[in-house]
């Protein structure tokens, strides 16, 4: 009973700190000015975010298919 | 298990992995450029740019240029594709696509001495400093470039190239020769 109360406690602890980033937003600069300043800010953070990704995980992809 | 045996035909010599990790740092290296410039050009004041009192870029004379580059790269790939007959049948398209590469650096040269008379500086604005910035990063880069397909082409004349020296040579170029075009959208339109 102690241990599902504790995990109840940790439940809440982490619905409440969940709601946090909508009020905050991590990006400061992502919602000022007019709309087409803000997109472009939200583009340049999807590109510069997925890129890498994207270049690791297709040269590894690539090397995984070319050694098969 | 002789299905699970690599294909000894199919590995990647050192030198063209090693010139392709070099090439995804420098895709990021550039993206990272080319996101700030678009940044600062969504957040310039007016929303005009290049800022108002600011030299215009030459959009005309560099797509002619930019032909020029992506010349270069074509012949470069016509020599990789009689490089397979003969180095012999490659060398003259090596050499154009040297003697382009030249050309396109020279007259970028001969474009930023008349863009410096007309005002534009590093420090004439971010309009310059990311002119600069960037057509200059990727001019280095082509002579770095240009200077590596010149010491790669008297080996060629030789017949004394490693394929894959060839192949990372290429990619090198065709990396300086593609990313152009985008540099072109980016910052000149």
């Amino acid at each position: 009973m102690h241990h599902l109360n504790r995990a109840a406690q940790i439940f809440a602890a982490l619905a409440g700190f969940s709601i946090i980033p909508g009020a905050a937003w991590a990006c400061p600069a992502c919602m000022v000015g007019d709309p087409k300043t803000a997109g472009t800010y939200l583009g340049m953070t999807l590109v510069m975010s997925s890129l890498p990704i994207l270049l690791v995980c297709g040269l590894g992809y690539w090397l995984w298919r070319r050694y098969q | 298990m002789a299905g699970s045996t690599p294909n000894p035909n199919r590995r990647l010599p050192n030198s063209v992995l090693a010139m392709i990790i070099f090439i995804v740092a420098e895709i990021m290296f550039f993206a990272g450029l080319i996101s700030a410039h678009t940044i600062a050009r969504a957040t310039v004041l007016g929303g005009v740019w290049p800022p108002v009192g600011q030299p215009r870029l030459p959009v005309e004379r560099t797509a002619f240029n930019t032909a020029i580059l992506l010349l270069s790269g074509a012949l470069l790939y016509i020599a990789n594709r009689r490089a397979r007959e003969s180095y012999a049948k490659a060398t003259p398209y090596l050499a154009g696509a040297i003697a382009t590469g030249i050309a396109f650096v020279f007259l970028q040269g001969v474009e930023w001495v008349a863009l410096l008379r007309e005002g534009l500086t590093m420090t004439s604005g971010a309009h310059g400093a990311f002119f600069y910035l960037i057509v200059g990063a990727h001019a280095l880069h082509a002579i770095v470039a240009i200077a590596v397909l010149t010491a790669i082409y008297f080996p060629m004349r030789n017949g004394s190239l490693e394929p894959s020296t060839f192949t990372a040579v290429q990619i090198f170029w065709y990396f300086v020769v593609l990313l152009w075009p985008i540099i072109y959208l980016r910052v000149y339109l």
